[in-house]
């Protein structure tokens, strides 16, 4: 009976779809997807800066450099989003039923500045993150 | 024919179901063949909508409780008409009952001390219902349906819809089932069956009951000429959601939640001084539908429906979102009102059917006044052993499907232990019955009827809600079951427009509509014959309970188109009636 | 031991990238003799990103097949039979013809007000103007889990979605979740996702069988220990999150976001004796190092379980095992698991 039915599981590629639940999990999954395969290209180019040295080579890996930097951010982002996850088992950063968290609040309360530092960080991470782009940047252009 | 032979069939995947499944499996130490039917995916029963929690005695010596103060409780809750040795039986086996759902994972509520959370209940005098949050059933199904998973014997059959089932010199033999996924026909032949198919609150329009608890399995036994008991009372719940009828839980009051009328006054006093707003369903019901009747209920603009309010804004927000979340989560996704700020508007709505397939204490079903079919059992809301009587107090249903569950699973796994083979003349019978059911099935979808399905349930609902709401007259009565009869004959030439054969539901919905409609049926009659007023049953013209004649279930059996009627005693062991004042 | 390789491959890439890239632009400033290391790890990582992201999303999928054809929609207007006032909504239906083996759009006006929900905007749709419409519905309060389908182009359930509020120009989208093989219209069949659902052995596990079954007694549970599973337990098996998961979509064998969800559950829960165990069961790259936490299965989630982040929680755990030398690994057992 099964072949009658409309199977496509396994080749429903298109992340627009995500788009319309999750913007985050849209970057997240889109940058990721450029990111694989880029990053073969960008490899080629740092490998082969290493071995020649060049000058155009260097600044070409300079600049794949800062996209690879660029495309990884919402992956960076979504592994520091796990710290606070784990540490107050999905309470902050997560997305578990609202009723339920203050059921827990009232049974382990947690204190709110510990919360809020916990949430901040994965911001935190990436804007330093983002600072070190910027040295990259600065580093291209002395090079240029 | 595909045959499929097993050891025991389940039909019905509700708490009564899978509890029977599991306690046949591990009695028989997963030896035999068990087959579980639900006409859904086994775990989305309407068991899953219980909410409030299940009844038992956990912690007597602390509460200064006993089985018999809860045996009391119940028998007085049902208006005298409750079986009492069955609620012996209830009750001795309920805590037991938590105990088993403990140890397979159900998250209980708990107090600060560890153990089960108990709360307050319509009619129980002390707090000895035990609850996860307020969905219990949800809960303990979804509990049941993985430990359901670690039987290798036990298999599920979802979404497979039984039409009939063959009964034969007081034997049960076999059931003819459709698969919905394909609209092919097999028979289930088995030593025992167990019927746990929930009950046809869907008879009404305005429920509280799942698009899906359409009482096929009560159906089953009514066309297969079994008697069926007490179909006259149908509890209504007093505070179902306006306007799309969800169950607001009774937990809601038992947390302390007040009902107002348009006044703003705690009506509840006029009827129930001492227990207020936690007095069993039938009399807040008829309280509520007494005050609308008197011009203090307020109308709900875009439904039409008048009705009173439930008022939790003066609960702890903290109770809110511990013990009643999901009442939360309702008002907010069906009605956008947040309960911590507004009233909830509710009213009765059908809720439970305490009458069905006519059984004894050990969920054995009867065949006639005195016998009952070998290897067949019922338990659930499908039954009726009577432990609810004319009313059922909350929290008890749960009670009843875990513990009949167990009893007839264990009993059902006994007689196919000690059962012989199917003998050669139920082969030939298997065969026919095969051929006639399937014979039967083209009919339904080839056949020259004309009448849709769906106009059909329309006025059924009409009907009903008219005539048999929670106060009823002779002279609607008598006019229901009139039109019922027509619509029942009219249900004989039932028109499906879908013929596809992959999951027709317009198909399935054609037999629900049919179960649905003899049931209104049978009901109606039942309750025109009982004169008086009794828990659930009110008649405005007979307003007083009347023990001398009435005190006996009424026996309902098919009579070619008509509903044949008998009585049968009370089975009465500590408590003789009395007045019942709350 | 496949399994470590393949974990840290792509752990290590992911970690890996970010990191060498970052000590490569440092180094570039604090020590410029040894800055070629990193550039070189740099590769590294990048070439193993390839290599493992090419085979979870490139390599395995095939395309969609043509047969697919989807109809222009042809409208159906609402009869008089139709009950209830309210504003006019269209409803367009993607409606799987098993019969053609196609997707036919169909559009039909319904009446609906403040109260109306997709799901009785269907049952309405079904009952009064096309009655060979299949839907899979029951309890109409949102705790069964059978309505479950897209609307809009998000998985929701059908009888939590309010009509009004849902409509773009008063137009509703509706159409079957494509995670699960579609039987027909809206109905998905879900035996594979029961499957998988069993295959985490989701149910408490007592050294001593006789312990469940007999009477040991109603166990002491703290509120404490309750809550670190309790919504986790809330799943109603409706199979959404699986419809929203991106790495699902592509990779049919991936254990899915409820099923990895339970495991969570039935470890944190203090009555279990298995306990940590069960995560070797999902220790695998179909289990939960198949994860990428784009946490779209959270965001659809319609009872809060959150999956994404009991995802999350079982990775650290296991990584917690790994650094534990104590740890008595039972890789035999559920190396294959899934």
């Amino acid at each position: 009976m099964a072949e009658e039915y409309l199977d496509i599981r396994g080749r429903r590629r298109n992340l627009l779809r995500l788009a319309r639940i999750n913007l985050t999990s849209f970057l997240h999954l889109f940058f990721y997807r450029i990111v694989i395969l880029f990053s073969i290209i960008a490899a080629a180019i740092i490998i082969a800066s290493m071995v020649s040295g060049g000058q155009f080579l260097d600044i070409l890996a300079y600049a794949s450099i800062a996209i690879v930097w660029l495309l990884v951010t919402p992956q960076l982002f979504g592994t520091f989003k796990v710290l606070p996850i784990v540490l107050t088992n999905g309470e902050a950063m997560g997305r578990l039923n609202s009723s339920f968290l203050k059921f827990k609040e009232s049974v382990m309360p947690t204190s709110p500045a510990y919360k809020s530092i916990l949430a901040a960080f994965p911001y935190m991470a990436i804007i330093v993150w983002i600072a070190l782009l910027a040295l990259l940047l600065a580093m291209l252009a002395v090079a240029l | 024919m595909e045959r499929r032979e097993c050891d025991i069939l389940i039909i019905g995947s509700g708490i009564a179901g899978m509890s029977a499944a599991i306690h046949a499996s591990h009695l028989s130490k997963g030896k035999l063949r068990v087959c579980l039917v639900s006409k859904l995916h086994a775990m989305r029963s309407h068991s899953v909508s219980a909410e409030g929690g299940i009844s038992g005695v956990l912690y007597g010596s602390e509460n200064n409780d006993s089985p018999d103060m809860h045996a009391y409780d119940t028998v007085k809750g049902s208006d005298f008409l409750a079986d009492q040795d069955a609620v012996e039986i209830l009750v001795k086996n309920a805590p037991k009952e938590i105990e088993f759902f403990d140890h397979i994972g159900v998250p209980w509520s708990r107090t600060g001390k560890g153990s089960i959370s108990q709360r307050p209940f319509g009619g129980m005098t002390i707090p000895r219902t035990a609850f996860a949050a307020d969905k219990t059933g949800f809960f303990m199904m979804r509990a049941l349906y993985d430990e359901l998973l670690s039987y290798g014997n036990v298999e599920i059959l979802h979404e497979h819809y039984v039409t009939s089932m063959l009964v034969k010199r007081g034997k049960f033999i076999c059931a003819y089932a459709v698969n919905l996924a394909d609209r092919s026909g097999k028979v289930l032949s088995a030593k025992s069956c167990i019927i746990a198919t929930g009950g046809y609150g869907r008879i009404f329009n305005f429920t509280t009951t799942a698009h899906s608890s359409t009482g096929d399995g009560v159906a089953l036994a009514y066309n297969s000429g079994l008697p069926l008991k007490d179909m006259e009372f149908i509890q209504f719940h007093p505070t179902a959601l306006v306007p799309t009828g969800v169950l607001i839980t009774e937990a809601a009051r038992g947390e302390g939640g007040y009902l107002l009328n348009a006044k703003g006054e705690r009506f509840m006093e006029r009827y129930a001084k001492s227990k207020m707003e936690l007095a069993p369903r039938d009399i807040v019901s008829r309280s509520i539908i007494t005050e609308i009747q008197a011009g203090r209920g307020i109308l709900h603009e875009e439904s039409g429906l008048s009705h009173v309010l439930l008022d939790l804004r003066h609960l702890d927000p903290e109770v809110i979102d511990e013990k009643l979340p999901m009442v939360k989560e309702l008002t907010m996704k069906n009605i956008n009102v947040d309960p911590h700020n507004e009233p909830i508007p509710v009213r009765p709505g059908a809720h439970y059917t305490m009458g069905g397939i006519h059984v004894d204490v050990h969920g054995r079903v009867f065949l006639d006044e005195k016998r009952s079919v070998a290897g067949l059992w019922s338990a659930g809301e499908s039954a009726c052993v009577s432990v609810h009587g004319a009313n059922r107090l909350g929290s008890n249903s749960l009670s009843e499907c875990a513990v009949w569950g167990r009893i007839t699973g264990t009993e059902a796994a006994r007689h196919a232990m000690s059962a012989g083979q199917n003998s050669a003349l139920d082969a030939k019978s298997i065969g026919d019955f095969y051929g006639e059911e399937d014979e039967k099935i083209y009919e339904l979808l080839n056949g020259s009827g004309s009448v849709n399905p769906y106009k059909l349930r329309d006025e059924m609902h009409g009907i009903m809600e008219k005539h048999m709401y929670v106060y009823r007259k002779v002279g609607g009565m008598k006019e229901a079951k009139k039109r019922l009869a027509k619509l029942y004959s009219m249900s004989k030439s039932i028109c499906i427009e879908d013929k596809s054969t992959v999951y027709n539901t317009n198909f399935r919905d054609a037999l629900e509509i049919k179960s649905l409609i003899a049931l209104a049926y049978v009901a109606t009659s039942c309750a025109l014959e009982r004169k008086e007023s009794r828990g659930a049953h009110a008649v405005v013209e007979h307003s007083e309970r009347d023990d001398r004649k009435w005190l006996k279930h009424t026996i309902a059996v098919k009579r070619g188109d008509s509903v044949g009627m008998y009585y049968s005693q009370v089975s009465i062991t500590k408590w003789k009636p009395e007045k019942r004042v709350y | 031991m496949t399994n470590r390789i393949w974990v840290f491959m792509t752990y290590g890439s992911i970690v890996g990238i970010p990191a060498m890239a970052s000590l490569f632009v440092l180094a570039h400033y604090l020590f410029p003799g040894i800055a070629y290391v990193f550039e070189a790890l740099l590769a590294l990582a990048l070439i193993t990103n390839f290599i493992t992201g090419m085979r979870e999303i490139y390599i395995v999928s095939k395309p969609i097949p043509d047969k697919l054809v989807v109809e222009p929609v042809s409208h159906v207007p609402a009869e008089a039979t139709q009950r209830g006032q309210g504003k006019a909504v269209n409803i367009v239906i993607s409606r799987f013809n098993p019969d053609r083996g196609i997707i036919e759009k169909k559009e039909y006006s319904v009446a609906a007000d403040k109260y109306t929900s997709v799901l009785s905007a269907l049952i309405k749709v079904k009952n009064y103007q096309d009655n060979t419409l299949s839907i899979r519905y029951s309890c109409g309060m949102g705790i069964c889990g059978s309505c479950g389908m897209n609307v809009n182009g998000r998985p929701s359930l059908a009888c939590e979605t309010n009509l009004l509020k849902s409509a773009e120009n008063g137009k509703v989208e509706v159409s079957p979740m494509l995670a699960h093989p579609v039987m027909k219209d809206l109905v998905t069949n879900f035996d594979d996702f029961f499957e998988k659902h069993k295959a985490v052995s989701p149910h408490i596990y007592k050294e001593d069988a006789g312990e469940k079954y007999g009477h040991g007694g109603i166990s002491r549970q703290s509120r404490e220990d309750l809550v670190k599973f309790l919504p986790f337990s809330y799943c109603i098996m409706c199979g959404l999150c699986l419809d929203a998961c991106p790495v699902e979509n592509t990779n049919p064998n991936f254990a899915g976001p409820q099923a990895l969800s339970q495991v969570y559950r039935y470890a944190e829960d203090s009555r279990d004796g298995k306990g940590e165990k069960r995560i070797e069961m999902v220790n695998s790259k179909d289990g939960i190092w198949g994860c990428e936490f784009a946490g779209a299965c959270s965001e659809v989630c319609p009872k809060g379980v959150d999956p994404a982040s009991a995802i999350q929680l079982l990775k650290a755990k296991k990584i917690g095992q790994m650094l534990d030398p104590n740890y008595c690994q039972g890789e035999k057992s559920g190396a294959d698991g899934i």
